[in-house]
């Protein structure tokens, strides 16, 4: 049995077990039969195992090379770099469909092995939905993007190679975690479904809703920032962020989410909210099938459309089934959601909270209008446009910039605003600090007012954060303990808030890098010999030289440059690479960075003129070494936040 | 227990923000540059010449250097191109004709769904106490 026989067998087996599950729990359901619906769980567990067997075999038939399979043809070769064949599998659109199924059944077995004992009554719809998922993904692969597809003859003895531009150490994370991301928010979407349908949403599981979103929601931050920080240092993605079509569709979702686990918290505490949580998480699902179709065969274009496809119509097609799904189990179950509960007050924690999720849903709409309106556009006007960057800056831009300020209002009001009477106490001294930060700034600096704006708002989100972790840290070691265990005990006995706040923090790290490159970056492009000097900030860059390097399937380039300060003094080496695939003619160019706190050289060696003669774009970028940092911040508060509480206290 | 004030400060705030935002937002300190984010590679997808690698965008480059040196506005560069390759050459639609809408529907909606917002809110609240 060959290895493409072996992973297809397994594909028609998870679809086999898939449908059993469905149409077991539907059944188990209906007759109420315990053994039907244990059986239709086992073969729930069971999709697992196969579609990880599939998915070992296209990734054994990367590493073996076997090119008698289309798919493996198409993305690797022998000439390419061995490490990026463990990850070839996603490079495509068949492959990464296998990955978006393996997530999925990964996502199934954990679910189902970690929730909670009391949600036994949802486990059948859980299962059903969940399973139906898995079957979409698994259906489309065998009836029409079969990555087992194989040659009947003449198997090549050399593949074609993965698309240059993936060959990056960015391909080990991003595609990954933003597939598994988007993927996975079937998770709390099918959670929350089943609840609905069982009348069970009222009371239980919300603890266990709140855990996977976030973990969902982490997933998919970070595999966002990875996907920014690859874009950074290589040309042709924009710098950091570009509002191409595909990061905007990675984006929506995201910010729905976040909406969500902000609003959620609403409804674990006071029971509120119930209609608009449903309406988040339906939406984020429907608007992660919006961006699986606009990723694999939508009508726009976009710069790193990797797994586009014929297939377009069907990832459609169960976009609409998805959203008319959510629409008739909304409107059906509308009585069983409602809930009667009040805001008290327009200055309190859950007004905050509703504010938070207008602004971002606010981005939200803005992004997807600007990225439908040029279809609008050609169907009723007939005239082609782009809608890029520019348009999004400006739009969403002080829209963002408002929901960065309210970060800093929001945490400090009460729950039903009964206890507000602490909040000038809270506020004055960070809008104090905010407020001279942006004077100072007004006053002394030409920098542009929205940068000001901008920093005056971190500074003051910042300043609330620091304020109230210095004075409970003092409230707590009031009876001697030292400060910084003080500071710690505070984290760790509301884990949920103070994690919250470093998210919060990690923010507006990504915040800083966003105004440094957008605002303050000094960018210059210049031919340059070598040997020659150009100054750009307080550096002199000299091209020290250029060598050359051919290999089978491609030409590298490598500049090396030095780069002193102002005193002509060497501080460092960087090298930067412009590499041509002859057989892509396509050609991959990697930046040289040296990276700092304060600012990032960047140096980009965008063109070879001549043998000793090269184009460079050369840019100072403030700020940007913050934004990265931000990453782990973000994982570090959704841990605490995640953090179980140990046994001794419960 | 709500006071009109704090009303009249969310909106004054609001006002300060979006007057705030009217100064340049792209702003590279390089005029060049500021150019070639906003003009489309025509053989490209998805990327400004100032992304892409392709001749023509460095031919375009250089034509957009070659009219700041012959001291031309914006406007007048951007329309020079968007008159050889269309509206789609650039990176975001004019405000004008039927593109306007893309401008003013996100700010129209968002200002009306925010004020539908805050009198619900307004509403909801006094109905209970």
């Amino acid at each position: 049995m060959t290895t493409s026989n072996l992973g297809l067998s397994f594909l028609v087996l998870t679809m086999n077990l898939s449908i059993y599950s469905i149409l077991g729990s539907i059944i188990g359901i209906k007759l109420n039969n315990m053994q039907i619906k244990q059986s239709s769980k086992n073969a729930a567990y069971c999709t697992f195992f196969t579609t990880l067997i599939s998915a070992i075999c296209l990734v054994y038939a990367f590493v073996t090379n076997d090119f008698s399979i289309k798919y493996v043809f198409n993305h690797s070769s022998l000439s390419m770099n061995p490490a990026y064949t463990w990850v070839a599998m996603y490079a495509g659109n068949e492959g990464s469909l296998l990955y978006i199924a393996l997530i999925i059944s990964i996502s199934i077995l954990l679910v189902l092995k970690f929730k909670p004992k009391d949600m036994i009554e949802s486990e059948p719809h859980l299962i059903a939905l969940m399973s139906g998922f898995l079957l979409f993904f698994i259906s489309v692969m065998v009836f029409f993007a079969n990555p087992f597809d194989t040659f009947q003859s003449n198997i090549p003895s050399d593949g074609r190679g993965m698309n240059p531009l993936l060959a990056h150490p960015g391909m080990f994370s991003h595609p990954p975690l933003l597939m598994a991301g988007l993927a996975s928010i079937s998770i709390p979407f099918s959670l929350i479904t089943s609840m609905i349908l069982t009348g069970t949403f009222r009371n239980n599981g919300l603890d266990f809703v709140r855990t996977t979103s976030l973990i969902v929601w982490c997933i998919l931050g970070v595999g966002l920032l990875l996907g920014s920080w690859w874009a950074y240092t290589i040309l042709g993605w924009g710098g950091y962020w570009v509002w191409d079509p595909i990061e905007n569709v990675g984006l929506m979702p995201w910010l729905v989410m976040t909406a969500f686990i902000h609003s959620i918290i609403v409804q674990r505490r006071r029971g509120m909210f119930r209609v608009w949580n449903v309406v988040l998480i339906f939406l984020a699902f429907v608007l992660a099938q919006f961006g699986m179709f606009i990723n694999r065969g939508g009508p726009v274009v976009s710069v790193h459309s990797f797994a586009a496809s014929t297939l377009g119509y069907i990832f459609l097609g169960f976009m609409v089934l998805s959203a008319l799904f959510c629409a008739i189990i909304f409107i059906l179950n509308y009585n069983k959601i409602y809930s009667d509960n009040k805001i008290e007050s327009v200055i309190s924690r859950e007004a905050a909270f509703l504010i938070n999720n207008f602004f971002l849903l606010a981005i939200t709409f803005v992004t997807l209008w600007g990225l439908i309106f040029p279809l609008i556009n050609e169907v009723f006007y007939n005239e082609t446009i782009t809608v890029g960057a520019p348009y999004y800056n400006a739009v969403n831009g002080p829209v963002i910039l408002l929901l960065l300020f309210i970060m800093g209002i929001g945490p400090n009001l009460s729950w039903k605003g009964t206890s507000n009477s602490n909040l000038k106490t809270n506020l004055l001294y960070p809008s104090l600090i905010a407020l001279s930060v942006l004077l100072i700034g007004y006053i002394f600096t030409d920098r542009p007012f929205m940068s000001l704006l901008a920093i005056s708002s971190i500074a003051l989100v910042l300043s609330t954060i620091i304020y109230e972790w210095i004075r409970g840290s003092m409230n707590l070691s009031k009876n001697g303990t030292h400060w910084l265990y003080a500071f710690f005990k505070l984290i760790s006995n509301n884990r949920k808030k103070y994690g919250g706040y470093v998210v919060h923090i990690s923010i507006l790290l990504v915040a800083v890098g966003v105004i440094g490159i957008n605002f303050y970056q000094i960018k210059i492009d210049k031919v340059v010999s070598v040997g020659e000097r150009i100054e750009i900030g307080n550096y002199q860059i000299e091209i020290a030289e250029i060598n050359e390097n051919t290999f089978s399937d491609r030409r590298e380039k490598v500049a090396t440059f030095l780069i002193l300060d102002s005193n002509e003094r060497i501080i460092d080496t960087l090298e930067g690479n412009n590499t041509f695939y002859p057989s892509f003619n396509m050609a991959s160019i990697r930046a040289a960075i040296k990276s700092s706190p304060v600012e990032d050289l960047y140096i980009i060696p965008s063109d070879f003129i001549e043998n000793d003669k090269m184009k460079l774009i050369i840019s100072i970028n403030p700020l940007v070494w913050w934004m990265w940092l931000g990453g782990p911040i973000f994982i570090l508060g959704t841990l605490i936040s995640l953090w179980p509480r140990n046994f001794k206290k419960s | 227990m709500i006071k009109n004030y704090k009303f009249n400060l969310i909106i004054s705030l609001i006002i300060l923000f979006s007057l705030g935002c009217i100064s340049n937002i792209n702003n590279n300190n390089n005029r060049n540059y500021d150019l070639y984010s906003k003009i489309m590679c025509p053989v490209c997808d998805g990327q400004t010449i100032g992304e892409s690698q392709a001749s023509i965008s460095n031919d375009m480059k250089n034509i957009i250097d070659l009219q700041i040196s012959e001291g031309k506005e914006d406007e007048e560069i951007l329309g020079y191109f968007e008159e050889r390759y269309g509206t789609e050459i650039l990176a975001s639609p004019p405000g004008e004709g039927f593109n306007i809408i893309v401008w003013i529907a996100p700010v129209v909606l968002i200002a009306t769904a925010f004020i539908v917002f805050l009198s619900w809110l307004k509403f909801s609240t006094k109905e209970k106490g």
